[in-house]
């Protein structure tokens, strides 16, 4: 939105808001500078899983290809949840294979990426996975079910918001 | 955190088959695949995209085969991914790594915005050292140039090296119909030529083939015996069928790697040395050249050769890198320098930075889409990532299909050393294709229909509110059919009891 | 119009408007390693190359004789061991297709990547460095520069017409990723350090 929402005739009003539109992991970590969960506890073993939207373009995380020191903004915030263990998949941050329309016109590809990529967490011994975008985890939900891997989908709101399993 | 598995098919793993030991005792892996070499089950080879005429490429379909080949499809992803492993693990040994790619990139952008200049000096300068230069417009008359070259000499052979140029021209079969027989040296390329198809990858052109694959073509083509399919065996009956014709050949051609303006060099990278057999055995040598292929001066080259191989294979620097400044004594040396629409496309105000590719491969190794696909689904000379944004320069309508073959993910465009912005390329392309009238009315529809919805908050809501609450009550017969795409391979998705948006506005009360 | 007239001109018209200047290229070199004889040998082994190390005492030539021991056509460029094939007799590169060892002084040679340069001075007939079945290469540690960004300063880029880096043996992993020396050129390349003799100063 802050970047592309340029469709339309930029009104004060439509700057404005893209200029507040702050996706929630920025909101929390750069602008609230959230400290604590109190209120949070996950006591299982996740797969952080970074969409190449937030990953790339939003820099949520350092990505893999980039010669740059590491940070991970979801995983500042989600190592302050009590009881929570990281697992890493062998291919952090390759792509779930959603895409948008490419998930419609190559449907073929994009679920043998969606297939490997839950393979992948569950191979690490990850119980859940967790991401700030809802449509790569309905991908990966739709891909692990298909193929009988006993993942569990949570968003990332979800654990910092206190969710219990 | 627990320590990461390292494969995503474990069950690939071979026995360790003796190879490439070093003095003490590691065994040496580099530009290979991971340690232990991969061992898979014999399985037909998926042969890649259908091409009828001009009609547009259907990547989607030959995609589909590719997957429906386990073995290879496994094999392939495994391998590439390896390289670009490989290729990380390099950049983490050099601290000014992305510096380099930051100069490489500024290097090019000032070469081809002063192109005119810089060819212009490289022709002076070789021409000075004693090397002939040619000028060819497009594909036909870089092949009718060549021919007339190996004429003049009464050539009826040619060896060679590996060139995507080439494979552009279409030159083996222009040679082939004018009786002049071409030897590829390169033992991916020489493969591609038995077997009679195009190559796969730009750098390593076989590797959708297992090595029962070649086992096959060999034992047709060079007499290898049919069930044979060791490696070592497959690549010493090469070195030895190939090694009379290289002996015997009337003339060598190679590509072109870089081209060096201040002195009139160009640079050919090879690991195998066949460029350097291909230009040093006969009298004649012919190198092809892309315009783009110039850089300005030797102390640019530093910043390319460091690159190239480090981001390709993931070794520090090819086994050769070899400089031609001029004939050897008592040979002759001509350079094809080829446009064939690199200079309409340097008028192309979004896609002019494509030109700065220096042809490494690492956008094809990182890309999730070209590693289950397999480089032969894109139908073209140039797969994978950069393939998408060059392709539809040389044919608009067949390569209509290519930008929707990517999840816009984005990882091409980090791993580029040129800093090409693949993937902003692509999107720019599906924009330009409807413009031009070359992406089928469904597509468009179902694209224009998704931009409408997701643009309008309100509508979006209500549209994800309803299809919520119909999923949580449709039978499964009604979502799960022929005409639902999503439904094909994955299960539907659950309805959240509320969605994020109604969560957020009941729990913090602000304005959304 | 000619081709070149047609391509030119069209780059003209089509040129970006856009201003990029080119940048100056840094050498690299604010942490040269502790040795770089030792980095050499540290990249050549990466890429597959074999350094031979000297004996402590005696014949410094000891270990290249005891490799060329067997072999039956040896091809010498260098005045510090003799061979049996000449090269200044070689009209025809196909001459030296049975060439089992050649052995040839490197130019200079680069520490960053295990490289040697051999260029037409040092090989007198290009093709024998590709046509041997093992390559030996003799090397003045004095001679080894840290990177490619000092390599390219060296004069014989501007001065000679072939010069090539060689780095390790031919290789290929075309085939499963499984790793070949030899694949079309040498199967093996050895590197042997030892000091320029008076009598052969660089030339």
């Amino acid at each position: 939105m802050r970047d592309n929402f340029d469709a339309i005739e930029q009104t004060a009003e439509v700057k404005e808001v893209r200029a507040r539109t702050f996706e929630l992991i920025e909101f929390l970590h750069d602008i609230q500078k959230v400290e604590a969960f109190p209120w949070a506890r996950f006591p299982h073993r996740v797969g952080l899983h970074n969409s190449c939207g937030t990953l790339r373009r939003l820099k949520h995380a350092r990505p893999s290809e980039l010669h740059e020191p590491f940070f991970s903004k979801p995983m500042d915030l989600l190592t302050k949840v009590e009881g929570i263990e990281f697992v890493t998949p062998a291919r952090p941050d390759e792509c779930c294979g959603f895409g948008g329309t490419f998930s419609v016109f190559e449907e073929v590809v994009s679920t043998k990426m969606g297939y490997d990529k839950v393979s992948d967490h569950a191979r690490a011994g990850a119980e859940y996975i967790v991401s700030a975008d809802s449509s790569c985890l309905m991908h990966q939900q739709g891909c692990a079910e298909r193929i009988g891997v006993p993942l569990k989908f949570i968003h990332i709101a979800q654990i910092l918001n206190g969710a219990s399993a | 955190m627990s320590t990461p598995p390292t494969m995503l098919h474990p069950e690939l793993l071979a026995r360790h088959d003796g190879d490439a030991i070093l003095r003490d005792g590691r065994r040496l892996d580099h530009a290979e695949a991971a340690s232990k070499p991969l061992r898979s089950r014999p399985e037909p080879q998926p042969r890649g995209a259908k091409i009828h005429g001009n009609r547009p490429v259907d990547q989607a379909e030959a995609a589909a085969c590719f997957i429906a080949a386990p073995e290879h499809e496994k094999m392939h992803d495994e391998r590439l991914w390896d390289l670009r492993q490989k290729r990380d693990r390099e950049m983490h040994g050099i601290a000014e790594w992305e510096e380099l790619r930051s100069l490489a990139s500024a290097i090019k952008e000032h070469t081809l915005t002063h192109l005119d200049e810089y060819l212009e000096q490289f022709e002076a300068k070789a021409r000075a050292n004693g090397i002939h230069v040619h000028w060819a417009r497009d594909a036909a008359d870089h092949n009718r140039i060549v021919h007339g070259i190996l004429n003049d000499h009464g050539a009826k052979s040619l060896i060679k090296s590996k060139s995507m140029l080439t494979e552009e021209c279409g030159f083996r079969a222009y040679m082939a119909s004018v009786g002049i027989e071409v030897i590829e040296t390169d033992l991916g390329e020489r493969i591609q030529q038995l077997d009679n198809e195009d190559p796969s990858h730009i750098v390593v052109p076989a590797v959708h083939k297992l090595r029962t694959d070649v086992a096959a073509v060999f034992s047709k083509t060079i007499g290898t015996d049919p069930d044979n399919s060791d490696v070592h065996y497959l690549a010493e009956a090469q070195r030895e069928t190939t090694r009379p014709l290289i002996l015997a050949a009337d003339a060598g051609m190679t590509g072109c790697n870089f081209a060096v303006a201040e002195t009139g060099t160009f640079v050919v990278c090879t690991n195998e040395g066949n460029a350097d057999l291909s230009a040093n055995v006969p009298k004649l040598h012919i190198a092809s050249i892309g315009i783009e292929k110039i850089v300005p001066r030797l102390e640019h080259l530093a910043v390319f050769v460091r690159l190239l191989s480090r981001s390709a294979l993931g070794s520090p620097v090819t086994q050769y890198t070899s400089h031609f400044r001029g004939p050897r004594e008592g040979g002759e040396m001509h350079v094809v320098l080829v446009d064939n629409g690199r200079s309409e496309r340097l008028g192309m105000e979004e896609f002019w930075t494509s030109l700065k590719c220096i042809r490494c491969g690492a956008c094809m190794n990182t890309c999730p889409v070209y590693r289950r696909s397999g480089g032969l689904s894109y139908g073209a000379t140039y797969s994978g990532p950069i393939g998408l944004i060059i392709d539809p320069t040389f044919n608009a309508r067949k390569y209509s299909n290519l930008p929707f073959a990517s999840s816009l993910n984005g990882s091409c465009s980090n791993v580029c050393p040129v800093k090409i912005n693949i993937h902003e390329q692509i999107y720019a392309w599906r924009r330009e294709l409807v413009k031009q009238h070359e992406v089928p009315l469904a597509k468009k529809a179902a694209m224009k229909a998704a931009g409408e919805l997701l643009s309008r908050p309100a509508a979006y809501r209500a549209a994800i509110a309803t299809a919520d609450v119909a999923l949580a009550h449709l039978p499964r017969f009604v979502i799960y059919n022929g005409l639902n795409a999503w439904g094909r391979h994955r299960e539907v998705p659950h309805s959240p009891n509320q969605t994020f948006h109604s969560w957020h506005k009941a729990n913090r009360g602000e304005k959304s | 119009m000619s081709s070149r007239d047609d391509i030119l001109t069209t780059i003209r018209a089509n040129r970006p408007p856009v201003d990029r200047p080119l940048p100056d290229v840094p050498l690299f070199d604010q942490h040269p390693p502790a040795s770089l004889l030792a980095t050499f040998k540290d990249s050549l082994h990466g890429m597959g190359g074999l350094f031979l190390d000297p004996p402590p005492s005696g014949d410094p030539l000891a270990r290249v004789r005891a490799k060329i021991a067997d072999a039956k056509v040896v091809c010498s460029m260098v005045p510090e061991i003799a061979g049996n094939r000449n090269i200044a007799d070689i009209i025809r590169p196909q001459g030296l297709a049975d060439v089992d060892f050649a052995i040839v002084r490197a130019s200079f040679a680069v520490a960053e990547t295990g490289s040697v340069l051999l260029s037409e001075t040092d090989l007198h007939v290009n093709a024998v460095a590709y046509l041997a079945q093992h390559l030996i290469v003799l090397l003045d540690p004095a001679d080894i520069v840290i990177n490619l960004h000092h390599a390219y300063r060296r004069p014989e880029f501007r001065d000679r017409h072939y010069v090539s880096f060689h780095t390790g043996p031919s290789a290929t992993a075309d085939i499963e990723g499984v790793l070949i020396h030899g694949a079309q050129g040498v199967r093996s390349l050895s590197v042997l350090p030892l000091a320029r003799s008076l009598q052969n100063p660089t030339h």
